[in-house]
């Protein structure tokens, strides 16, 4: 039944496609909204043009000529935002020659930016986007101690360009097993979590050297240029400016707090360490993985660090995560943590909602969860003004589900990036059409 | 004086007795499990209905079945029983947790041909992620090992009833099951050494010489035999001895394979030799030959959603076990731990569940199907009278992934409860040893 109504969904947009472009008006009416920001509203109306959100509430009025999208008896939702992935960066994760997310030459690599690598091309959008998730912040691998910048996506786009929500969003570092055991194997540095962390205070402190060479400069060109005002005609020698570098760069937004830092920890002494680090170096710090967080979940939520956990079915597969357990979520949201969900995946993103659901299962309360996979990871990066809840003025990533989120047997029927409706098929909904009709299975 | 040390000797055996026989029924005492909705595999959902438990095994089941008058009532309104998870492919203890180095005993990579290996003496009956695979609901496993060879070696199938040793563990007098294993993996471990095989012509010519030389050392036997036992016998060779026993039919074998083009090559092999496959194992892309499948009465053992991590996998569809379950193939899930994790394995149902499969067909598919394929369903997978008492009570629908496993049991006995944990390692120090 449910299944019927999916494909006839389906069809019917695909037939309505040509024509959903997203300057159209659309009006999502009489649904069960869920608006991460200001609570549930019973049959109420999303109206949305240009791309955005024009309006929601009970009491909507539909300018004639509208696209409507009849919700009643449905479920609609902000887009949900995967946290932390490789979507873009990996295709086939098995084929090296498909896989950009991690640059093995250095362990420091500040100003790699995910951006250079996205691919629009990957069939993992079409295929993780059918399941509601319609952001991601692709951020590269675990095997180097600083990893590169991250970028905010939008699960459609013909272009690079089109895909990007936020570029830089973050900087990414690993502490722990990943990099210590890659450039050990090299007979480079960090070899050890001490080598790790006196590694990234070099570089720190490098990049502050950087900065005040650069400030340097500035003054004393300001100088010249008062200078050579008054003293008109005799043209002044300049000094040549410091080589830009773009590590440093990278390493000096972050330290200028214009770019977030995701540092990637597990066991308590890591989470300390970055705890430490981002003390030092005044760092606006995102703790993610953060398999032993739990542990920590008090000094996490007076310090008011942000945490990404998951994934939630994750094991204790390594030494660096025997803490890991499935209420760690539930624990540090009762400290008072602000929470966000990662996949750390590429063709697993699309399981984000099952892993939700186990949160819940796990004693996180369910609108704390929902808040967690729309709202709190757009505003730990700073898009919370145009992504992340159901809000007039926000981008129209919307999705109509037919029951409520998370749940094994609700399902997508209606998905909406930047006010385009989505077609939902891929090329696994394609193989499956054509061998239940050569089957003849209904 | 001799007397009196007879009385007294009479009368402490008479004690003796009585203290063992309480004891024993104690031991022995039925379990009563009442109100619960009763998923039993074989004959439908029963609402509000009873189990009893006696001597280990499932004694009676049914809406009003009378309850032995000494059994202990366990009320469960509310909540479901199923039978306990039978996962076809685990490599539990052969991968224990934590995934390091020491751990790895899996894959002997040192040759192609691993047949003469038994994954019986890799298995770690410490692996911490037996209590974890219990708490999901897990109790029968059978342990291969991995794919990193075209013939892997023996499998091994096993209780998780918390039992030190190997024996404890080991469901007796389950059938000969071998782990074979074709498309990437091998033509990897040994291409990238520069060795055979590294295509998968490779794998069938490597593959099918050795079935041959076992022919050929099947032959030398019975020569020897039928010349009346002259002479020195001819030199045992272990490893051509299990292959005798694939090609004499003696072995379900358990094939991981992906692509069409793994499955019919393994048909041919299998038509060449005249042996069975029990099963494909992973088997993503089977729904394109279901037919074919079906026609062979080979079993599918699948995941519910591992599509896209290698080429491989390129084409999988969450919905193979759907098309092939609708086709009349016999198919299972696994977790292949730890791929997924053992303690996970139900998500696997509930995510068929999800794409289209019917809610008793997808609970199936981790419990009778798979003691099928395993060919151990006189024993385990249902709720049926006779069968091993392994059951697990859930808090709510088992589909539901924030349902929970509440209270276990293996064999009768209950062996963990949600408050407690696993009983039989209550106590132990914590170490790798937890469950949480």
């Amino acid at each position: 039944m449910i299944r019927r109504a999916l494909i006839i969904t389906g069809l019917i947009f695909l037939a309505a496609l040509p024509s959903a472009r997203a300057q159209d008006t659309i009006a999502i009416r009489g649904g069960k909204l869920l608006t991460v920001t200001h609570g549930v509203i019973e049959n109420g109306t999303v109206l949305v043009e240009d791309g955005k959100i024009k309006a929601v509430g009970a009491s909507v009025s539909i300018p004639s000529g509208a696209k409507v999208i009849d919700a009643r008896g449905k479920v609609v939702m902000p887009g949900m935002i995967d946290a932390g992935d490789r979507l873009g960066l990996v295709e086939i994760p098995g084929e090296q020659i498909t896989n950009d997310a991690t640059e093995y030459s250095d362990p420091i690599h500040p100003e790699l930016r995910v951006l250079d690598a996205l691919n629009p091309g990957s069939e993992l959008f079409r295929v993780t986007r059918a399941q509601g998730i319609t952001n991601a912040v692709s951020t590269p691998a675990a095997g180097n101690l600083i990893a590169g910048q991250g970028a905010v996506i939008g699960l459609d786009g013909d272009t690079v360009q089109q895909l990007v929500v936020e570029s830089p969003a973050a900087l990414v570092i690993d502490l722990g097993e990943s990099s210590k055991s890659i450039y050990a194997a090299k007979g480079k540095p960090p070899q050890t979590r001490m080598g790790q962390m006196a590694v990234l205070r070099q570089e720190f402190l490098s990049a502050q050297h950087y900065q005040a060479e650069l400030k340097a400069y500035g003054s004393k060109q300001s100088e010249k240029k008062q200078e050579t005002e008054t003293k008109e005609g005799q043209g002044a020698k300049s000094a040549a400016p410091p080589a830009k570098n773009l590590k440093f760069e990278a390493l000096a937004a972050a330290l200028d707090g214009k770019l977030p830092v995701v540092i990637r920890a597990n066991r308590v002494s890591d989470i300390e360490m970055a705890l430490r680090l981002a003390d030092e170096f005044h760092l606006h710090l995102i703790l993610a993985d953060a398999a032993a967080a739990w542990r920590l979940a008090g000094q996490l939520a007076e310090k008011k660090i942000p945490v990404i956990v998951g994934p939630i079915l994750q094991e204790p597969s390594s030494m660096e995560t025997l803490d890991v357990r499935l209420d760690n979520a539930a624990i540090l949201h009762r400290a008072g943590v602000p929470l966000a969900f990662q996949t750390e995946s590429a063709n697993e993103v699309r399981d984000l909602p099952f892993e939700v659901e186990y949160a819940i299962g796990n004693g996180l309360p369910a609108d704390v969860a929902l808040a967690a996979v729309t709202l709190n990871p757009a505003r730990f990066f700073g898009f919370d003004d145009r992504l992340g809840s159901l809000d007039e003025g926000k981008q129209a990533n919307i999705v109509v589900l037919d029951g409520m989120p998370f749940h094994v047997k609700t399902h997508v029927l209606t998905e909406l990036i930047n006010g385009k409706v989505m077609d939902l098929s891929n090329r696994q909904t394609e193989l499956y059409e054509f061998y239940k009709k050569k089957y003849g299975i209904q | 004086m001799l007397r009196t040390s007879r009385v007294l000797y009479n009368f402490l055996i008479l004690v003796l007795g009585l203290f063992l026989s309480k004891g024993w029924a104690q031991e022995n005492r039925p379990v009563v499990i009442k109100g619960a909705t009763i998923l039993t595999m074989t004959h439908g959902t029963i609402e509000d209905g009873t189990v009893v438990i006696e001597n280990g095994k499932i004694a009676a089941v049914g809406k009003d079945v009378p309850s032995p008058s000494d059994a202990e009532v366990i009320d469960a309104h509310g909540e479901f029983v199923l039978p306990g998870l039978v996962d076809p492919h685990s490599h539990l203890g052969v991968y224990s947790m934590p995934g390091v180095q020491a751990n790895s005993d899996g894959n002997e990579m040192t040759g192609d041909i691993e047949a003469q290996v038994r994954s019986e003496d890799s298995i770690n009956t410490d692996d911490p992620e037996i209590p974890r695979a219990v708490s999901g609901g897990v109790t029968t496993v059978q342990v291969l090992p991995g794919s990193g060879n075209n013939i892997g070696g023996w499998a091994t199938m096993v209780k998780l009833n918390g039992g030190q040793t190997l024996d404890e563990i080991k469901l007796a007098g389950a059938p000969l099951s071998m782990k074979w294993a074709w498309g990437e993996n091998p033509k990897r471990v040994y291409g990238s050494k520069g060795q055979a095989p590294s295509t998968l012509m490779g794998e069938a010519a490597v593959v099918r010489q050795r079935l041959y030389d076992a022919q050929n050392y099947t032959a030398k036997w019975k020569a020897w035999e039928d010349g009346g036992r002259k002479g020195a016998p001819p030199e045992r060779n272990l490893q051509l001895e299990a292959l005798a026993d694939v090609i004499a039919g003696k072995v379900r074998l358990n094939i991981h394979s992906y692509q069409v083009n793994h499955f019919e090559t393994l048909f041919r092999i299998a038509d060449e030799f005249h042996f069975r496959i029990a099963a494909l194992h992973h088997a993503l892309d089977a729904y394109m030959i279901a037919p074919e499948i079906v026609r062979r009465h080979i079993g599918v053992v699948t995941f519910a959603d591992e599509w896209g991590f290698k080429v491989e996998a390129l084409d999988a569809i969450p919905q193979n076990a759907y098309l092939l379950w609708k086709s009349g193939v016999l198919v299972s899930l696994h977790t292949d731990n730890p791929v997924i994790e053992e303690r996970n394995y139900i998500e696997q149902a509930a995510i068929v569940n999800h794409y289209g499969m019917p809610d008793e067909a997808a609970l199936q598919m981790v419990t009778i199907n798979p003691a099928k394929i395993l060919g151990i369903d006189n024993r385990v997978g249902s709720i049926d009278p006779g069968k091993d008492a392994d059951l697990t009570l859930w808090t709510g629908n088992p589909l539901e992934l924030t349902s929970k496993a509440e209270k276990v049991f293996i064999d009768g006995k209950l062996i963990y409860t949600m408050k407690e944990g696993f009983l039989p390692w209550k106590g132990r120090p914590a170490g790798f040893n937890f469950v949480r």
